[in-house]
């Protein structure tokens, strides 16, 4: 068997040569439409888990209003419920991130009066102020997020926010 | 004489360009085996080994600087025009390197 392997080495060379030929061209060729794909992927990804937590959050509601004796009647004031974010940036790549970060950012806000956090806007930016956010996974390339508009409609809370690029491309290879 | 400078530019020229176009390659297959988006990383990789695909072909940055400083002091001029057309030629390779992948990429320059 190994005799077998050292004398066709040439041929194993040249077949893995072949092959990374080939992967190389298929990049080149079709990088663009993959990266595309993982786009659409990303942006499935994270649509499925804004929707995962919002069943969880509405399985928590139902328990909570079933184990309550008498319906309130009582007027309470209105809250916020869920967190929308918009995105509008240059940048094609780390959407999906910064939707998820800017969500993760604002958590503190569900749950708290929509007229106090409407009559207090400043402390939605102040937040988002506070830490630029990392695009990829190796933290290479962070932005900042700056509140554009907010909406209050139905206990949910609409948020538009644009991004600056506040750091460049290191010109070394980030080690892992 | 001559045949060795044109020699050094062509291969210059050549191994800059080879590094860039086979780590851009290369880094690819491995953005693609690891999950990550292909052709953002392929772009950034191109502009990150831009430099270093020059100091690979001169063979480390020093050696180029230290025999600029030599021929400076020792006033042979044409030996320091000499270097500094190596080092455009390696820039060259690369950055063409780099506008070639840009091209294969997004079908632009």
């Amino acid at each position: 068997m190994f005799r077998q392997a050292k004398k066709h080495r040439y041929s194993f060379t040249i077949f893995l040569f072949g092959m990374i030929t080939g992967a190389s061209l298929f990049l080149f060729l079709y990088s663009q439409k993959i990266d595309s794909l993982y786009l659409e992927r990303d942006a499935i990804y994270f649509a499925n888990n804004q929707k995962y937590k919002r069943i969880l959050k509405l399985e928590q509601e139902i328990t909570k209003l079933s184990q309550q004796k008498s319906p309130q009647t009582a007027h309470q004031p209105e809250t916020i419920k869920k967190i929308i974010v918009e995105v509008d940036s240059e940048q094609r790549f780390g959407t999906e991130m910064i939707k998820a970060q800017v969500e993760s950012l604002l958590e503190p806000f569900l749950d708290k009066s929509m007229d106090w956090v409407s009559n207090n806007p400043q402390l939605v930016e102040s937040v988002l102020l506070k830490k630029p956010i990392p695009i990829d996974e190796e933290s290479s390339q962070t932005v900042q997020v700056y509140v554009k508009y907010l909406s209050f409609h139905q206990q949910t809370l609409k948020i538009w926010v644009s991004t600056e690029e506040v750091s460049n491309n290191n010109m070394t290879i980030p080690q892992k | 004489m001559e045949e060795q400078f044109w020699q050094t530019t062509i291969l210059d020229f050549f191994i800059a360009f080879g590094v860039v176009v086979g780590g851009v390659a290369l880094g690819g297959i491995g953005a693609f085996l690891t999950n990550d988006y292909p052709m953002e990383r392929m772009l950034r990789l191109a502009e990150q080994l831009k430099i270093w695909a020059m100091v690979a072909a001169l063979g480390g940055t020093f050696d180029t600087i230290r025999a600029i400083e030599v021929n400076v002091l020792g006033g042979q001029m044409g030996q320091v025009g000499q270097q500094l057309i190596f080092i455009m030629s390696s820039f060259l390779g690369a950055h063409i390197g780099v506008l070639l992948i840009h091209w294969l990429i997004q079908g632009e320059l």
